[in-house]
């Protein structure tokens, strides 16, 4: 069980803002910080590293990291970090990485297996892909088998597909350890996929808690099929016109007729949507 | 020929010991002073850096003057000393002091700024790793910055080698004892032994070229990932 309540005073997107959180964690779960950039979610995670000051309480189990002005350095804390650029030692190969951390050849060796990187073994950081740098730095966060995972955006640099194959390595690391783990994310399928509780921040403060489906779901409880995305085209066909949209990372055409097609601008952001696809009934009553 | 082997190999042999010395205390003084001045919250930084970096703002003639009263035998640190029976001026730790003087702004100033450019987030990562500060710069930052330690060493050295203002001041340019190899052209000049002083300059050229080369190849840049 972690009990976090942390008050720092810190300059956001406009200006001063405070940060004042107060969360309570269970033990082996896995929660998503989303919001909007400048809203603290960053901040909140180095606080819980130790690597900043802030003013509270953080207690994790039966240790106090934080208790008014005694701070516990992350030396001590038992913390892994996964930064988003990976921030792995350039001098040291995979290997030497894993055990800088902790002299334990079998963990890394166990690791590296369960991340496929066992032939990476003796490469440096500078020859790897992006995926195999993240892959790396996840093992050498789990290394001391830490109480605490932390990650701040770490798959926001990839491609999709690489991506989703971390989602499943740290899916299965999650499974391997039940490290309680706290991931910023903005990718609501990561979210969706990975997380059992999402906290959404803004402005320092917590706005949103709960399960992954009850935060996410902005339709909810409306019957519509409905997606937000970006007009990057309308290109004229014969008497139509068809508009080409951006959705997340697909892209999808969509029949316009002239009147519709006047009225969109490239480079506006719309919704799609479709409904009453099967009317429904209900009985009125008298 | 007008002058004697013993007048070459004496200036170049101490002058080699001098920049020998100096390359010892640049590394173990050196190193741990540019790591102490890229400290963010270091209280009275600018008096700290406006020190190191004086001899190469300030005349070096004038430097050695306020060396010289300041470590001489009724100085205001030299009287201590000298109580211990330990003389800086006219001797070869003179020459030590001087060359270390003229050398320290361009081994610190360049390590201070690879330092303080080091990715936060790798240290971050070993601290996180339970690793001290002082581990974390010994077996990580030291490492990953070594061409440009390799490469302020050679510049710094190259400085001490060429240093004069302040080795005169300090060591008095005694012939025999203290006339480092620069000195010595300054003597074959003024004695009109111009033949000597050439075959010293040329001395000074092939070192130079060796540090050129040198350079060349340490000073490529350094990636961080």
């Amino acid at each position: 069980m972690i009990e976090i309540a942390v008050q720092k005073e810190l300059l956001g997107s406009i200006g001063k803002m405070d940060l004042n959180v107060t969360l309570s964690i269970e033990s082996k779960s896995f929660v998503a910080l989303s919001g909007q950039s400048g809203s603290g979610k960053t901040t909140l995670l180095r606080i819980l590293a130790g690597l900043e000051h802030a003013r509270g309480k953080i207690r994790v189990d039966d240790e106090l990291w934080l208790d008014g002005t005694h701070c516990l350095p992350p030396q001590q804390r038992g913390i892994g970090f996964v930064f988003q650029d990976y921030a792995l030692f350039p001098n040291m190969s995979v290997l030497e990485n894993l055990l800088f951390v902790r002299k334990d050849k079998a963990l890394a060796k166990q690791l590296l297996e369960l991340t496929e990187l066992t032939e990476l073994a003796n490469r440096k950081p500078a020859t790897l892909s992006g995926g195999q740098k993240q892959r790396v730095s996840l093992c050498r966060a789990m290394m001391n088998r830490p109480k605490l995972l932390l990650m701040d955006e770490p798959l926001s640099a990839l491609d999709p597909t690489m991506r989703n194959k971390l989602q499943h390595e740290i899916l299965t690391l999650h499974k391997n350890f039940g490290t309680t783990t706290i991931m910023v994310s903005h990718d609501p399928s990561e979210i969706y996929r990975l997380s059992s509780r999402v906290v959404v921040l803004s402005q320092g403060k917590v706005i949103q808690d709960g399960d992954a489906k009850s935060v996410l779901l902005r339709t909810q409880g409306s019957q519509k099929f409905s997606f937000e995305g970006e007009l990057l085209d309308i290109v004229k066909v014969d008497v139509i016109y068809i508009a080409i949209i951006a959705i997340g990372q697909q892209i999808v055409e969509v029949v316009l007729d002239g009147s519709e097609a006047k009225a969109l601008h490239v480079g506006d952001s719309v919704s799609i949507s479709a409904k009453a696809f099967a009317p429904m009934i209900q009985r009125l009553e008298k | 020929m007008g002058y004697e082997m013993v007048q070459v190999w004496h200036p170049l042999v101490l002058s080699l010991k001098t920049i020998g010395v100096v390359a010892l205390l640049l590394v173990f003084v050196g190193i741990p002073l540019s790591y102490f001045l890229s400290k963010e919250e270091l209280r009275y930084k600018w008096l700290l850096e406006t020190l190191v970096t004086l001899p190469l703002i300030f005349p070096p003639i004038a430097i050695g003057f306020l060396l010289l009263l300041l470590l001489g035998k009724q100085g205001w640190i030299g009287s201590y000393f000298n109580a211990m029976g330990i003389r800086f001026i006219f001797e070869f730790k003179g020459l030590v002091i001087a060359g270390f003087v003229a050398a320290l702004p361009l081994m610190v100033k360049p390590l201070q700024s690879a330092i303080e450019l080091f990715p936060k987030a790798i240290k971050e990562a070993a601290y996180m790793g339970g690793r001290s500060r002082f581990y974390t710069f010994v077996f990580i930052i030291l490492p990953c910055i070594k061409k440009s330690v390799v490469a302020a060493l050679l510049i710094a050295l190259a400085r001490a080698l060429g240093e004069v203002g302040i080795t005169l001041m300090l060591g008095g340019n005694l012939i025999g004892k203290t006339d480092t190899i620069s000195l010595a052209i300054y003597n074959a000049v003024f004695d009109g032994e111009y033949r000597l002083a050439l075959l010293l300059c040329a001395i000074l050229i092939v070192i130079s070229l060796a540090v050129f080369t040198a350079l060349h190849f340490f000073q490529k840049e350094e990636q961080f990932l």
